[in-house]
């Protein structure tokens, strides 16, 4: 095997939705940023080629919501994934994604139901119906779901380009406790598995890389931080040093509890030969 | 004059019976926004050809900040 030298490039690794070639596995919220100048600057630190943006009614005035596409438009390696957030239902989800293409051209789509603000929870039958219809309308369907395996296939049989199960629920920085469930989605699934919603830290992001994710999307965490370009930087060196663990191969768990010696037990100063 | 539904909210509407003028009175630019006509998505040459009538209800969205 030929010697990598310190600070040598990561191998090539490329990460494709669809058809779609990305350019990086670290995917973007734009959500509770101080402002634009503050969420711009992250979005660049982090490398990400995708982030996610929500549709609302324009207003004008206090408290009217910054309107992105302008300021998001200036980023040209940046491609945009309108998510539904704020449907309560399948149709309301649709119609969303439907204007949302309109207004970025992007075919991409984060479906996300979560009719109950109190947990804000995937509804998993709602998520299903209207994945599936966009995914029949040509739309690159990625749905924020609860992190079940099952549902996962599910959706994979409709044509969806990934699944987005939470790690814990929306802006709890809960980290990735659905562990187990991501690992069965994994090796059940053949789209790209992206853990969405919940992680707090770079670490957590290289745990889902390292047990197999394709990808981790990530907002509060950086958008919350003390400063949030430097926060995504680290993320998106937690996400390499994950995906380079996962490609590398990580050695067999042991027995916990049970050492295995790194350095010879025998032979020690003053042992018996 | 044009009393108009606009976002949930009622809106005396005053010039031209287009959705052009619609945008312009409220101020949004055209090109970053997305238009629902009585709840069907108006696409690119749609916008232009439609004549706005009473009673309307008109949905003009923006892209925000969203996780």
């Amino acid at each position: 095997m030929a010697a990598i030298p310190a600070n040598a490039p990561l191998p090539a690794d490329p990460f494709r939705l669809g058809d779609v070639e990305l350019p990086s596995r670290l995917i973007l919220g734009t959500g509770k940023f101080s402002g634009v100048e503050a969420m711009l600057a992250a979005i660049q630190a982090s490398g990400t080629g995708l982030v996610t943006v929500a549709l609302r009614r324009f207003s004008r005035g206090p408290g009217a919501a910054d309107d992105l596409l302008g300021p998001l438009a200036t980023l040209p390696n940046v491609r945009l994934m309108p998510n539904t957030s704020g449907a309560m239902n399948a149709r309301e989800a649709v119609r969303a994604a439907q204007l949302a293409r309109e207004l970025s051209g992007s075919r991409f789509v984060k479906v996300e139901i979560h009719p109950n603000p109190h947990h804000l929870l995937p509804d998993p039958l709602e998520t299903y119906a209207a994945a599936a219809e966009l995914a029949k309308d040509g739309f690159l369907v990625l749905p924020y779901i609860p992190a079940d395996p099952v549902l996962a296939r599910r959706l994979e049989d409709v044509g969806c380009a990934a699944v987005m199960p939470l790690g814990a629920p929306i802006g709890s920085g809960g980290g990735l406790t659905t562990r187990d469930m991501v690992r069965i989605m994994v090796r059940e699934c053949s789209i790209p598995v992206i853990v969405d919603a919940g992680l707090r830290a770079p670490s957590e992001a290289a745990l889902a890389l390292e047990l197999g994710c394709a990808a981790v999307l990530v907002n509060s965490a950086i958008a919350a931080a003390d400063e949030p370009a430097r926060m995504a930087q680290a993320f998106a060196l937690g996400v390499q040093a994950g995906r380079l663990a996962r490609r590398a191969g990580l050695m067999p768990q042991g027995a916990v509890g049970h050492a295995v010696a790194t350095s010879p037990l025998t032979s020690f100063l003053g042992g018996t030969a | 004059m044009l009393t108009l539904t606009v976002n949930g909210a009622p809106h005396e509407h005053r010039g031209d019976a287009t959705i052009a003028a619609l945008l312009a009175e409220l101020g949004a630019d055209p090109g970053r926004v997305a238009i629902m006509l009585n709840g069907r998505i108006l696409r690119g040459a749609d916008r232009d050809a439609v004549r706005l009538a009473a009673g309307d209800e008109v949905e003009v969205l923006v892209f925000a900040g969203g996780g």
